[in-house]
């Protein structure tokens, strides 16, 4: 059947307007005068359609320029966030690791800063004590005599 | 129109520069901003849309690969935020709905409840043939709606838009289809009404 006999039917002309169309539709529009007229009606229907969307999304300038403004700012701030979040496991990692290796530095030697009253006190008491162990020696000294003696007593006796 | 930007299939990580963001930004704000503006037909919510976009692309940047064109994955993240708002805005109604607590909360859901193109002084604006075509496609379902504003207001093709909506060309032209008989029926009722 010649399809350009027919005026066209539905899917055609939804096939035209969203042109995907077959070359029967083109032929028969070429030829058939009535179809061409509600082809042309549909086909500006829909271009004032995109006018008026258009006409109506239109805005000033001044309003894009901001819009891009916000945008690029606030897509600044994330990054900045996102760096900060992906530097911090390694800005931790690095102050557990000075704080492991300083700290047993600072147990073994003491740091030789200036000392406080409350040091120089405690140090007063240390040397308190160590000279009050060295008297005992001394203190004792007399019986180490008398030991001495008898020692020597008794291998005298024994001569 | 492309984008000298992206980052070529099989590149690696690519930092983007605040300049050429910006110059993502410049070429398709209007786009995106339109595309949104005629699916919602509500300014606020397409300018913050806009916004969330490109900030969403920029998140993403190192995983778009380039395999479709900025413009098509712009819409597509476009797409997604759409819809999310209007799942979002039918939650809030009916969340509200079910949970008035007092006359101005009732006045709220009432307001919420009023599509931009119920307002009646909108109504006898829209007396223009074109503007009658906006309002039909405003009722259509939501692929439908979408596909058409893609295909006439934005001139995508099939396959640009079926690459957008993740979806089959066939299954696109099926929905292109339908809207155009939607619109062809309004034509017709108008036509025969003047
Ligand atoms: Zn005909």
């Amino acid at each position: 059947m010649d399809k350009t006999l027919e005026h066209l039917n539905d899917d055609q002309w939804q096939a035209w307007l969203a042109k995907d169309f077959e070359d029967a539709t083109d032929a028969h529009l070429s030829s058939c005068a009535e179809c061409r007229q509600e082809g042309v009606r549909l086909r500006s229907l829909l271009a004032g359609f995109q006018n008026v969307v258009q006409d109506e999304a239109a805005r000033e300038e001044a309003f894009w320029t901001r819009q891009r403004a916000s945008i690029v700012e606030r897509a600044m701030q994330k990054r900045t966030a996102i760096n900060f979040a992906k530097a911090l496991p390694f800005v931790a990692a690095l102050a557990l690791l000075v704080f492991a290796v300083e700290l047993p530095k600072q147990s073994v030697n003491p740091p030789q800063t200036t000392q406080s009253n409350d040091d120089k006190d405690e140090a007063l008491l240390r040397q308190i004590q160590g000279d009050a162990y060295r008297e005992v020696p001394s203190a004792l000294a007399p019986a180490g005599l008398v030991t001495e003696e008898r020692e020597r007593a008794i291998k005298f006796k024994k001569k | 129109m492309q984008l000298s930007v992206p980052i070529a299939a099989g590149a690696k990580e690519k930092s983007l520069e605040t300049a050429d963001f910006e110059s993502v930004v410049r070429e398709h704000q209007r786009r995106i901003y339109r595309f949104l503006f005629a699916t919602l037909r509500d300014s606020d919510a397409a300018s913050t849309l806009t916004q969330e976009c490109f900030l969403r692309a920029f998140k993403n940047w190192n995983s778009f690969r380039g395999d479709s064109s900025t413009v098509t994955w712009l819409t597509k993240i476009a797409v997604n935020l759409a819809r999310d708002h209007r799942r979002d805005r039918k939650l809030t109604f009916w969340r509200q709905l079910f949970r008035p607590e007092s006359e101005e909360d009732v006045a709220t859901v009432a307001e919420a409840a009023v599509e931009p193109r119920a307002n009646p002084e909108r109504a006898v604006i829209a007396k223009d043939q074109a503007s009658v075509v906006w309002d039909v496609v405003n009722e259509l379902p939501t692929q439908q709606r979408e596909i058409f504003i893609l295909r006439f207001a934005e001139e995508m093709s099939i396959a640009e838009i079926a690459e957008a909506m993740s979806l089959q060309e066939g299954t696109v032209k099926t929905h292109l289809f339908r809207a155009l008989a939607s619109v062809r029926k309004m034509a017709a009722l108008e036509s025969k009404s003047r």
